[in-house]
Formats: structure tokens, C-alpha cells, sequence
């Protein structure tokens, strides 16, 4: 394409972090952290957890900002025109498509999953669910809430749709007021306020009092305990090794498509290396010390260690909506706590949702000249209508089969596609000029080998890992009833689908045009 | 995993690293904040 339309860029540095770090902290931070260490042995999990974020999570990051920052400059707003200028191959735009249908596939459930958080604060703060004192009785009403059991608190999925529906009008207004004032305006009041919540949280964790159940080791030392007493016989143990590797993807939004999207909105000789870093930062803060400190603790203190290894097991949701809304009714202003809570998750999913939207809002943008206001009423519109097999199958594991394939074998499949093609086909030596050309802190050379080697080699593992372990056994549905079949088969076909249509995208935009014809490159 | 409480090494491994999460915060946002 040879005329570009003016693109926007982010108005601050600080903006840019905050959006960023808005993009990568959500709901994995708070509840998928705290479950995975849990399961994971708490302080066996912390080591590879660390070293994966050294050796995998901070350098994808890098090199995501990269190929984002050089599509932008490009007019690329999306993965297959930034795939396009790395690899003079129709082929590239073709694997770059992935990189839309990721985070548009994530977004049609994780939407659905912020919605909750904003119906459960508004059910905290006026005492709905008080009364359901044990983890069943919330398990119920939550089931009802979903519409997969029956219980005197919900008669249908009437509340769900309502939450669900004011949560997808806000993400169309926002995204429809674009770079700066939707994504950057959002982040710069969201950061604070995400922080504000969990820093009042982390302080009535820490000074909860053991509860009066005789347990004299239920307590909120023990609690952290659980997750920091180093174990380093987990060293030796692949699964969890996986699992940190597994944490360190979702938590930064790797692979998504989503930080390449968001890149693109940067100055062409604006500083990379020092922004991921803040991001990163933002993001452990949020995960590690804000994360690390709330449910396990809290749950340690109520449940006692072995109930909390068995909340646990049963998954993020078991620990956010089902346990820690029985420990609020047990503390004095338990309303306001738990609907702190609750929306501190909805104020971190809901700067994450929109960044897994705006990759489609690009595509169209970019790709097709759709308006902005047009587009985010089409991504608004589409997200409603593809969720609803998520919200009304919801018992047949429509979300978990989505879940899956895009949120976990997707994202490692997308980082291992991109970095090969940004050290190995691109060259690792235009790659390292792009990611520290206007850097403001000087990165250590070693990083020059970890990027070309030993990241791959760590995505590589992984992937064959989980192909052998669990992939082959999903995609046969090993274990799944008979009756829930033809949902987990309709999840595919959905996916299938919106790739087929983002393929026919790619092919409509780029029929008949040379790779050579892309070079026409817009700096600032 | 323990059943102990927090013991000095773990105490240790968490004060470690939310020193060092704090610091990176504080060092990334001081050099932002000075090339604005």
C-alpha cells in the first residue's frame, strides 16, 4: 500500500507504559497467579516462575515492542502486515493472521469473565450472596449466576446478560475514542486506581487476625509461607518448570498480538527497551507482591493450608468467586471489602479486554480504512454475538475448549512463529538495531544470545511438552462425556472459522501485491 | 512446600524480590519521568 493514513501514537511516555502495563495486568495477575502457585507447591513454584521471566517473558517483550514499533512505522497495525515486512514470503501475512485470531478468540470469553467481576461487586456491596457462608453454597450461586444450576438467587441468565452487555458497551465506547483518548486515557485513571484497590487490600490481608476456629497455624504468615519458603527440589520438576513458563506468557500478554498492536502506536526512534522493562515492573507489582499477597493468604487464614491446596485444585474461579466471597462475610465491612475486590478485577480485565480488541480494531482500520467509530461498533457487535455459545454452554465446557487452544497452546505457538521469524529469518542483527534504536537504558549484550537462542529453545521445549503431555489428548477429547462433544467440536469450528474469515481478510487486502511493495516506510 | 509459617529463608526469597520489583519500578519510572 503506498498511501497511509495518518496513524495515532501514544501522547505520553507515561501513557504508553500505563496502557501497556494496562494491557498485560488482568485477571491473570490476581486469580490465575495465586491458583497456579498453589497447585504448584507455593515456594516451588517461585524459581522457574523468576527464571522464565528473566529468560523468556522480559525478551519476548522486547521483541514483541519491536515488531510492533516497525509495523507501525510500516502502517501495520497488525501481525500479518508486520509479519509481511520481516519475511518477504505471502506466506508471513498468512502466520501472521494468528496473531489477530488470538486475541479476538480470547476476547469473546474474557469479556464475559471481567462481566462477572462487575456483577459479583455489585452483588458484594449489597449483600446478595451473604448468607451462602460455605464454599458450596457460593459454588451454587455462582452456578446460578451462570446458568449452570439452579438455585433461589437467579431464575435465568438474566443478570449475566445484563453485566455482560454493560461490560461490551464500555469496551465499544472506549475503543471507540481510539489511541489517546480511549486505550491512554483509560490506563492513566485505571494504573492508579488498580493500584489504589490493591494496595488497601494487601494491608487488611496482612493485618488479618487468625480466625477463632482453634487453628492455631491458620494464619497469614503461613499463608505466605506457602508461596515464598524456596523449595528447591522443584528445580527438577518439568511440570512445574511448565506451569511458570505457562504464568509468565499470560501475565505479560505473549503471543496475544495484543503488545504488537499497542507498540504500533510508537514513535519509530522512541525508546523500547526501558518501556518494557516499566511494564514489566508494573506488572510484577501487581502480580507478585499485590497477587501473591491477597487470596492465598486471606484463604490460608480461613480454610487452613490443606483446604486452600484443595481450593486450589479446583481452579481460579473455585478461589476468586466461590472462597474468598465466604472469607468477606466473615470480616467486619465485608461488603466493601468484597466489592474492592471484585472490582479491582473488573478495573485490571477491563484495560486487558480492550487491548485483546484492538488488534481487530486495527486490522479493520488499518487494512480496509474502516472508520473508528465503525469499527469498535463492529468488534462490539461481534463480540456480543460470537459469545454466545460461551455463555449459553457454558456446563458443556464450550469455554474451556476455547480456553484451550487460544489462550494456552495458541500463545506459545504465536511467540515461537514470531521470534523465529524476528532472530532467524529477519537476522538477529537487524533484529537487536531494532529493539535498542532510541533505547534509554543500555541492554547487556548476553540478551543479543538469549533472544536468538535460548528463548526459542525454552518455547521449543514447551511446546513439545505440552503436545506430548496434553494436546494430543484434548484434541481427542480424551475423557470428555459423549453428550458434551458436539460443544467442544462447535468451540473448534468457531475458531476455525474466524481464522478462515481473518485469512480471507489477509488475501483480500493483499491480492495480487508484490512483498517488495511494502518498503515504503513512514518514520517520524 | 512448608507448614511452618514463614521461615527466615523464605522471608529472605520475598523481601529479595519485592526489593528488587520495587527498585526496577522506581529505576524505570525515574528515567522515564527525567527524558520526558
Amino acid at each position: 500500500m503506498t498511501t497511509q493514513r495518518q496513524r495515532e501514537i501514544w501522547n505520553t511516555k507515561v501513557g504508553l507504559v500505563f496502557a501497556l502495563a494496562g494491557n498485560a495486568v488482568g485477571l491473570g495477575n490476581l486469580l490465575r497467579f495465586p491458583t497456579q502457585a498453589a497447585q504448584n507447591g507455593g515456594g516451588a513454584f517461585m524459581i522457574p516462575y523468576f527464571v522464565a521471566l528473566i529468560l523468556m517473558g522480559i525478551p519476548l517483550m522486547w521483541v514483541e515492542l519491536a515488531i510492533g514499533r516497525r509495523g507501525g512505522v510500516h502502517g501495520y497495525g497488525t501481525t500479518p502486515g508486520m509479519f509481511g515486512t520481516l519475511w518477504k514470503h505471502p506466506a508471513a501475512r498468512y502466520l501472521g493472521a494468528f496473531g489477530v485470531l488470538i486475541p479476538t478468540g480470547l476476547v469473546l470469553y474474557y469479556t464475559y469473565i471481567v462481566s462477572w467481576c462487575l456483577g459479583f461487586s455489585v452483588f458484594s456491596a449489597a449483600g446478595t450472596y451473604f448468607g451462602e457462608v460455605t464454599r458450596e453454597g457460593m459454588g451454587t450461586f455462582l452456578g446460578g449466576y451462570l446458568g449452570t444450576d439452579r438455585n433461589p438467587h437467579f431464575s435465568g441468565l438474566g443478570a449475566a446478560y445484563f453485566f455482560f452487555v454493560v461490560t461490551v458497551v464500555l469496551n465499544v465506547w472506549i475503543l471507540s475514542r481510539g489511541v489517546v483518548r480511549g486505550l491512554e486515557l483509560l490506563a492513566k485513571v485505571a494504573m492508579p486506581v488498580l493500584m489504589a484497590l490493591g494496595l488497601v487490600l494487601v494491608a487488611r490481608v496482612l493485618t488479618l487476625e487468625p480466625m477463632a476456629h482453634g487453628q492455631s497455624d491458620w494464619t497469614v504468615a503461613n499463608g505466605l509461607g506457602f508461596i515464598w519458603n524456596p523449595d528447591l527440589s522443584s528445580l527438577a520438576s518439568a511440570k512445574v518448570w511448565l506451569a511458570a513458563a505457562g504464568q509468565v506468557f499470560f501475565t505479560l500478554s505473549l503471543g496475544f498480538g495484543a503488545i504488537q498492536t499497542y507498540a504500533s502506536y510508537i514513535r519509530a526512534k522512541q525508546d523500547l527497551a526501558l518501556t518494557g522493562l516499566a511494564t514489566t515492573a508494573i506488572n510484577e507489582t501487581v502480580e507478585v507482591i499485590i497477587g501473591g499477597t491477597l487470596a492465598i493468604p486471606a484463604a490460608v487464614v480461613f480454610f487452613g493450608l490443606a483446604g486452600t491446596r484443595e481450593i486450589a485444585e479446583g481452579g481460579a474461579f473455585s478461589l476468586g468467586f466461590m472462597s474468598l466471597p465466604v472469607v468477606f462475610q466473615q470480616l467486619p465491612a465485608g461488603e466493601f471489602f468484597g466489592c474492592l475486590w471484585f472490582l479491582l478485577l473488573f478495573v485490571a480485565g477491563i484495560t486487558s479486554s480492550v487491548a485483546m480488541s484492538q488488534p481487530m480494531m486495527a486490522f479493520l482500520q488499518d487494512e480496509f480504512e474502516v472508520s473508528r467509530r465503525k469499527a469498535a461498533v463492529l468488534v462490539g457487535v461481534g463480540m456480543f454475538v460470537l459469545s454466545q455459545p460461551v455463555l449459553l454452554f457454558m456446563k458443556q465446557g464450550f469455554l474451556d475448549e476455547l480456553d484451550y487452544w487460544i489462550g494456552t497452546f495458541g500463545l506459545v505457538v504465536m511467540a515461537l512463529v514470531e521470534i523465529v521469524l524476528f532472530a532467524w529469518v529477519f537476522g538477529m542483527d537487524r533484529a537487536w538495531e531494532e529493539i535498542t534504536r532510541g533505547a534509554q537504558v543500555k541492554l547487556p549484550r548476553l540478551y543479543y544470545y538469549v533472544i536468538k537462542y535460548v528463548t526459542p529453545a525454552f518455547l521449543l521445549v514447551i511446546l513439545v511438552v505440552w503436545g506430548y503431555q496434553d494436546a494430543f489428548g484434548v484434541l481427542v477429547m480424551d475423557g470428555v462425556p459423549e453428550a458434551f462433544r458436539p460443544y467442544k467440536w462447535g468451540a473448534r469450528v468457531l475458531l476455525l472459522g474466524l481464522l478462515a474469515a481473518i485469512m480471507f481478510g489477509v488475501y483480500r487486502r493483499w491480492r495480487g501485491q508484490p512483498m517488495e511493495a511494502e518498503e515504503h516506510v513512514h518514520a517520524d | 512446600m512448608t507448614d511452618g509459617g514463614l521461615t527466615f529463608g523464605g522471608a529472605l526469597f520475598m523481601g529479595a524480590s519485592w526489593t528488587a520489583i520495587v527498585v526496577l519500578l522506581v529505576f524505570c519510572f525515574a528515567r522515564i519521568r527525567g527524558r520526558r
